[in-house]
């Protein structure tokens, strides 16, 4: 059985398959083809939803993507999607969806108190009200009833899709100016994508009769997607272009309408882009143009022709062009009695007048509609001469067309950097095309003309093809066009002299003519203010029915013209984009950054470490099997390491090698401690700042040759550090001849700390090559080598305080070496440790990390004054001279030991004089646990005047009310001075 | 936006990382961090494509619309020229 | 033929590397063309990734020998990194099309045989090579950025 207001034949929807599908609970049908919307309007459905603020019943306004009514919530429940609009959602059989903003039914809607008293909330109503006696008291009501639809409770599970594309002319668009912008650039050679937001391609030309090339103009459409597809043109439908961003476009893919799981985002780069993004049709604001039943003219128009559905059985049609009468031809072909059309013009002369008043069409001359009657649906219309003369007539009606227009879709255009101007003829604005590589064309540059669209597209896509490089002798191929003729539009924004409180401008955020009158005489001028505070244009639609109609509006009330008032300004996206399919890759867990391994990770994993993410890398934080917290595992790491020995994966370091002629010369003027210094097989620890004095970061600096160095950096400060260095190689260094190399990855280094750890690498290190340096290394000595064919270095250097050995060991041959270790170790009780003993470790040498070189100290304030005396002229020297460093007030690094062997000390601890005291001295920078000397100590930056040795200090943490009584102490806990590193 | 890299080509912007604006050169330091005039048609700027061949580039960008004027790689001075 | 695969192996590599300031002018006859890549039956390669910068993989440094000394002279210098780069070898019917879910291949590979990149925030040398590509990339960056290409497949 056929819905009621299905015509039997025509439109394109397949009568072969039906659909069945539920709106709020109602069991209905559709075929195959059609739209959520046009099946229910087959089906006579037209209250589908209510309004945001007033709660008023509301029907469904345009066929497309800018519809700002129709909106409803698909598959009710915990993956409901919100806010689909219900003219470009695609109907499939089993579809549920629901209506929204309404509570308990859309019939029977108690929220619409709201709108009796929505009439009191006139525009800016949230800066006025709800504030006595207190916000919270109404909070959880307003929050209940406010916001668009709601947001599911479980994620779409979306596997990513981003596509990168590349090509020499974008032509956005694929009406009649698009396409014949893509056959002429393509006819040039070019690489041509064209993007269509609709499911087919054809823009109005799906709807409108005319004849092209002696064809019609279906035929010719459908002939066009052929010869395309054979140039190489890429025709994407469903496929949005949401933003216009510089040198890049994205597009928005989404077949389904809605968001989905096959939605795509497109990341285009073109040469040229062609802008046929059309005109898009406005509304007109007159009393109760909201009831459900009014739409826009051509929405009626689109329903008949591309769905066979009849709005409404008797229709008023109200417009202020020459193309109503052709609709209303068409219309009546459709089966829908035109009661009425009302025009508030003078009468053309045009033939198609006389044909239908012959017909039965009232046609009403310069008269306006006054005011739409009816509740849940339109009932009738009440029509009066425009300037109020003489008596009102009632007409009836069940559905009304209404158009004021058509306003170019300069969305894009804007994006893109193009100008706008007015044109009084078309009463909207028109880019204004100055860039040889973004061209509007068609609709969207004010040519409605079937024929001048056809023809600007051609050109379009010609200067396209050129602005890209392409030049082929083009196939040009003339158009003879017979179409509808020029709609010459008379601008009429609204009826005067109607109730202005119900006068819609902006349908969905129920914004009215009264609102606009009411920001202008609260003091509002500028159309981006008025728009932020009456809410104009901010809605899912972004205001593309109603932008234009609301700042004309607002030009009549401030007495200005409308090319001086302007619109706001457009801003991407253009569609809504789900945040699901802008996250792209980055949308899944684990995704969001990389994960760095170290060459030793499976084996730290194997001996169960617990992996922490530092910075980028994962590094063990101690390994499990050595105690059952966190605490006692360090304690018993750290202990262990002083007692025997100790493996540590310290890969993460940066490693950068500095090479080149002048290579020596160049690290001089970076570092201070003057690395030129440094023998060959000699390491030294160096410092380097940066350009206002201050210390950048710490290492070791190895000389592998005369002219060739290997530097450390910390973990944290690799990125920085080789950004310094190049920096300083191109620019303040640039007659200098140096190349700087990063090789973190290259090489793996294992610590080997502790008493037993000579005997330990006699035992892992073939004697042959290994023996005699062991032996002879001593500390800041390094040995190259081999280990099973793969380089290695021995570097004596000590971070724990105990003997201690870095090799640094090719990456890839670095598994064996440890695992060599830790099997010839484990008899002598050599452990792997983790981050959190190598902490204790250092704290208790007082060697610095980047808690203390956190970027605010100087090498004075780190006790490095002898560093810098034997330094050349180097970066930062010059502003480390400043008398400001020198002050009393600055701190100093110390240590500190709890006065007590039970309490705490918290890194980041205020350093205070006495117990009440608030003003901070320093703070502590690191603090642990120390088995050593059985109690915390920390390192700290304390002002110098209060630094002195044995000083009382309280460590106050307010925040956890923890006061810890601390001693200052030197910066050195254990073994100060330092016999068993040289053992 | 699309910066014109000498070695790499065309790329996003987002691959490179600036560092610093270039005072006038020969002006004393106390003018240079105090009475400056600040040109927004021109500003001189060094930039590194840190996400790319990381080679530093010298940028003349007119700020009033974040365009690039100029791109150029660092300079080399001349062989008996000083550092500054 | 899989539409992609994506294998990672290791590959021996040296660095040369010649101080800006000492390379020959862009247009200068000794100058080679940024992102230009020479191959050998062998599967050897130099790959000019940077300025003054050239990666040598495999027994390249064989195949080079007399410009690599050439460049010594002018003050580079050679380093052996083995163990810092892996290579992700992208291949099938759809390599293109899969790499190009995370970059503009064609432009990135504009005029050029190799460039270098950032793909999914790893620093990535990216080469054509006999059908498909290649993605060279530092070892600890590897394993995640193999395992996101080839989940996304």
């Amino acid at each position: 059985m056929t819905a009621r207001f299905r015509n039997p034949t025509g439109g394109s929807v397949d009568r072969s398959r039906t659909c069945r599908f539920t709106f709020d609970r109602q069991s209905l049908r559709g075929f195959a083809g059609d739209t959520l919307a046009s099946a229910l309007l087959a089906n006579g459905v037209h209250l589908i939803g209510r309004s945001t603020k007033c709660r008023r019943p509301r029907g469904i306004f345009t066929a497309g993507p800018e519809e700002p009514n129709a909106l409803g919530t698909l598959d009710p429940g915990d993956r409901q999607i919100p806010n689909v609009p219900l003219t470009v959602a695609p109907l499939a059989d089993g579809l549920v969806f629901a209506s929204q903003n309404r509570w308990p039914s859309l019939r029977f809607d108690l929220s619409s108190i709201a709108g009796v008293a929505g009439a009191r909330f006139g525009a800016g109503f949230y800066y006025k009200t709800f504030m006595w006696p207190a916000w919270r008291w109404y909070e959880p009501l307003i929050r209940g009833l406010a916001g668009l639809g709601c947001a599911p409770k479980i994620g779409v599970d979306r596997p990513p899709r981003e596509r990168h594309l590349d090509c020499d002319v974008l032509v956005v668009g694929g009406g009649a100016a698009g396409l014949s912008a893509a056959r002429a650039a393509a006819s040039r050679g070019a690489k041509v994508v064209l993007c269509e937001q609709d499911s087919s391609l054809g823009g109005e030309l799906q709807f409108e009769t005319a004849t092209i090339d002696g064809r019609a103009s279906s035929r010719w459409l459908i002939d066009s997607e052929r010869e395309l597809r054979v140039a190489g043109v890429e025709l994407l439908t469903g496929t949005a272009v949401v933003g216009c961003y510089d040198d890049l476009l994205l597009a928005l893919c989404q077949p389904a309408g809605y968001p989905g799981e096959a939605d795509e985002l497109l990341h285009i780069r073109a040469a040229a882009r062609v802008l046929a993004t059309g005109a898009t049709e406005r509304a007109i604001a007159f009393a109760g143009n909201d009831r459900p039943g009014v739409m826009l003219l051509g929405a009626v128009e689109r329903f008949a022709a591309r769905f066979a559905v009849r709005a409404g059985n008797e229709a008023v049609l109200f417009a202020n062009h020459d193309r109503v009468y052709c609709a209303a031809q068409r219309l009546r072909e459709a089966g829908i009695r035109i009661a009425a059309i009302v025009d508030p013009r003078a009468r053309p002369e045009l033939a198609v007048l006389e044909e239908l008043e012959r017909g039965g069409v009232r046609i009403c001359n310069e008269q306006v509609v006054e005011q739409v009657l009816g509740g849940h649906r339109v009932s009738g219309v009440i029509v009066r001469h425009r300037d109020g003369v003489g008596t009102p007539t009632r007409i009836s009606c069940d559905v009304l067309g209404a158009s004021g227009g058509w306003t170019p879709a300069l969305q894009l255009a804007t994006q893109s950097g193009l100008a706008q101007r007015y044109d009084a003829q078309l009463g909207a604005f028109i880019p204004v095309s100055e860039s040889a590589t973004v061209i509007p064309a068609g609709a969207a540059r004010g040519k409605l003309e079937l024929a001048a669209a056809l023809a600007d597209g051609t050109a379009a896509g010609a200067v396209a093809a050129t602005a890209a490089g392409r030049d082929a002798a083009p196939a040009e191929r003339p158009a003879l066009v017979s179409a509808d003729p020029a709609p010459a539009v008379m601008p009429f924004w609204r009826v005067v002299g109607g109730d202005e409180k119900r006068q819609f401008v902006d349908l969905q955020n129920d914004v009215t003519v009264s609102d606009l009158r009411q920001a202008v005489a609260e003091g509002f001028r500028e159309i981006e203010h008025v728009k932020r505070y009456t809410a104009l244009g901010v809605g899912t639609d972004q205001g593309k029915t109603s932008g234009l109609p609301g700042a004309a509006i607002l030009a009549e009330f401030l007495g200005k013209p409308l090319a001086e008032v302007g619109v706001s300004r457009p801003r991407p996206p253009t569609r809504p984009i789900p945040l699901g399919v802008l996250a792209g890759f980055r949308g899944a867990p684990g995704t969001v950054r990389p994960v760095r391994h170290t060459p030793l990770q499976a084996d730290h994993v194997a001996d169960g470490a617990l992996m922490e993410p530092a910075g980028l890398w994962l590094r063990p934080r101690y390994y499990r099997d050595h105690g059952e917290s966190l605490a006692a595992a360090a304690e018993f790491e750290a202990q262990r390491v002083r007692a025997a020995g100790g493996l540590f994966d310290a890969s993460t370091l940066g490693k950068i090698e500095v090479a080149g002629p002048d290579a020596a010369a160049f690290l001089d003027r970076i570092y201070l401690a003057r690395p030129s210094g440094i023998g060959i097989g000699r390491a030294r620890y160096c410092v380097m700042l940066r350009e206002d004095g201050m210390v950048l970061d710490d290492g070791l600096v190895l000389r592998l040759a005369a002219q060739h160095f290997l530097l450390t950096t910390s973990t944290h400060a690799a990125a920085a550090v080789l950004s310094h260095l190049e920096y300083h190689a191109a620019c303040s260094a640039a007659e200098l001849a140096v190349s700087c190399t990063d090789v973190t990855d290259a090489w793996a280094v294992i610590v080997v700390a502790g008493p037993r750890t000579r005997q330990l690498l006699r035992k892992v290190l073939p004697p042959a090559q290994w023996r005699e340096p062991l032996e002879q290394l001593r500390h800041m000595d390094f040995h190259c080598g081999k280990w099973q064919s793969r380089p290695l270095r021995l570097l004596r250097a000590s971070f724990s305080g105990e003997l201690a050995y870095e090799l640094h060991c090719a990456a890839d041959a670095a598994p064996p070496l440890w695992r060599a270790l830790r099997r010839h170790g484990a008899p002598d009780g050599v452990i792997p440790y983790g981050l959190e003993a190598l902490d204790i470790l250092r704290v208790e040498k007082g060697y610095l990390t980047s808690a203390e070189i956190n970027g605010q100290v100087s090498p004075y304030d780190l006790r490095l004054d002898d560093m810098v005396k034997r330094s050349a002229p180097c970066i930062g020297s010059g502003l480390l001279a400043r008398p400001a460093l020198h002050e009393p007030s600055r701190p100093i690094l110390v240590g500190l030991v709890a006065a007590d062997a039970t309490a705490r000390l918290d890194a980041g601890a205020q350093l205070i004089a006495a117990a009440r005291s608030t003003q901070s001295l320093g703070h502590v920078t690191s603090a642990v646990w120390s088995p050593a000397l059985g109690r915390a100590v920390g390192l700290a930056l304390l002002a110098r005047e209060f630094a002195a040795h044995d000083r009382e200090v309280v460590a106050a943490d307010p925040l956890r009310a923890r006061y810890t009584k601390a001693r200052v102490t030197a910066a050195v806990h254990f073994d100060p001075t330092g016999e068993r590193m040289r053992l | 936006m699309l910066i014109s890299c000498p070695f790499c080509g065309e790329r996003e912007v987002a691959e490179f990382e600036f560092r610093c604006t270039l005072e006038e050169r020969g002006a004393t330091a106390a003018e240079r961090l105090y009475f400056r005039l600040a040109d927004p048609r021109r500003s001189l700027e060094h930039w590194q494509h840190v996400r790319g061949c990381r080679m530093w580039l010298e940028l003349h960008r007119d700020l009033r619309t974040g365009r690039v004027l100029r791109t150029a790689s660092v300079p080399v001075p001349p062989a008996d020229g000083t550092g500054s | 033929m899989k539409a992609v695969e994506i294998l990672v192996e290791e590959v021996r590599c040296h660095e040369l590397v010649v101080p800006v300031s000492r390379l020959p002018a862009a247009a200068a006859p000794g100058a080679e063309p940024p992102g230009s890549v020479r191959r050998y039956a062998d599967g050897a390669a130099v790959l000019h990734v940077g300025p003054g910068r050239w990666l040598l993989a495999g027994h390249a440094i064989e195949r080079e020998s007399s410009a690599v000394v050439a460049a010594q002279v002018s003050g580079g210098s050679l380093l052996d990194v083995s163990g810092k780069w892996l290579r992700l070898c992208v291949t099938g019917a759809q390599a293109q099309g899969h790499l190009s879910h995370f970059l503009n291949v064609t432009q990135v590979l504009h005029g050029r045989d190799c460039a270098p990149v950032t793909i999914l925030d790893c620093p990535t040398l990216l080469a054509r090579r006999e059908r498909g590509f290649e993605l060279w990339t530092g070892r600890s960056w590897a394993t995640w950025l193999h395992e996101s290409l080839t989940r996304s497949r």
